[in-house]
């Protein structure tokens, strides 16, 4: 789960269901695609067999990474249904669930690990999905958050019939404020904003410019106020991995 | 997936193999950031032919967007 288009006079156009993002990234629809989550995954060291929950499993790349690369067990939750049926086709051997990461449908502390990638800023209510992502995360196990943050409090993005990711960024201080509040301690915290400019630039390099990359989901207009409203944005990318403390239930 | 390509057909030859240049997808390293892009190689050594409209054009656009933000 990644961005999310909205036209007013049209269905809503979902952005990560489109394939020109993910052919971009290696099908991992996100800045850094797979190889950045090898790396926080690499530091977690989950034990064989744990069970991790990938929060917005999206065509579940990351699931399949779980099984083959880490031997875990994957569990996948997405609110979309194409996703998600892509997710079984990906990773036949994770347990997938359709819902929302404000209400997880799984029992407490049903996972030594979480992976939520490029998905926190557009659950709506960052609050409520760490305290259940808090929830479903057995004592002492390990969380994985990678998202955009914005570099001004009071950013507030021009961009028309677009609701994504990118308009949702929060400071990183209100982030990493959120992720304690909800009783994780954190472990790691890195500024991974090279891996945003990467896409970005790759998407110049495919795509010829990011307004005709945006053409391909909005009209010519809102492409073109779309690109230039970005151009501009404070926007960064963070890779962190927090710690349910034992002592939390 | 991509829309755009910088290989189209070009006069020049690789004078070390003396054979024409066909397009491929190449990494191209630039500002410490790994791109793929479309170019004409040589089959035969991998010689890659950078144009000028991606050197002084999309080039730019990269690097403006790398060194802004």
């Amino acid at each position: 789960m990644n961005a999310l288009c909205r036209r007013l006079d049209a269905p809503p156009i979902t952005l990560y269901e489109q394939d020109e993002l993910g052919a971009l990234t290696g099908g991992a629809l996100r800045p850094g695609g797979l190889g950045l989550t090898r790396e926080l995954l690499r530091f977690c060291d989950f034990a064989p067999g744990a069970v991790v929950l990938d929060v917005g499993c999206g065509p579940g790349h990351t699931l399949e990474l779980l099984a083959t690369e880490f031997g875990l067990r994957p569990a996948g939750l997405d609110p979309s249904a194409a996703m998600l049926a892509k997710a079984a086709q990906q990773a036949p051997t994770a347990a997938l669930h359709q819902g929302l990461a404000t209400a997880i449908p799984c029992r407490d502390g049903a996972f030594a690990g979480i992976v939520s990638e490029c998905v926190l800023s557009l659950t709506g209510d960052i609050e409520a999905s760490l305290a259940e992502m808090h929830r479903v995360l057995r004592p002492g196990g390990r969380l994985i958050l990678t998202d955009i943050y914005c570099r001004q409090p009071q950013w507030q993005p021009d961009l028309p019939r677009l609701q994504s990711c990118l308009s949702h960024a929060q400071p990183l201080e209100a982030i990493t404020a959120a992720v304690n509040r909800a009783g994780f301690a954190l472990v790691l915290l890195r500024d991974r904003s090279d891996l945003l400019k990467q896409l970005a630039g790759q998407i110049i390099f495919s795509f010829g410019s990011l307004e005709r990359f945006w053409g391909l989901f909005l009209d010519a207009d809102a492409a073109r106020r779309t690109s230039c409203a970005l151009a501009a944005a404070p926007l960064g990318y963070y890779a962190l991995i927090a710690a349910k403390e034992p002592h939390h239930g | 997936m991509s829309t755009f390509s910088f290989a189209e057909a070009t006069a020049w030859q690789c004078a070390g193999c003396n054979r024409p240049l066909e397009p491929a997808e190449v990494k191209v390293t630039y500002l410490n950031s790994v791109f793929t892009v479309e170019l004409m190689v040589c089959p035969g050594c991998g010689f890659v032919l950078v144009p000028e409209s991606l050197a002084v054009g999309k080039m730019l656009e990269v690097e403006q967007l790398l060194e802004d933000k």
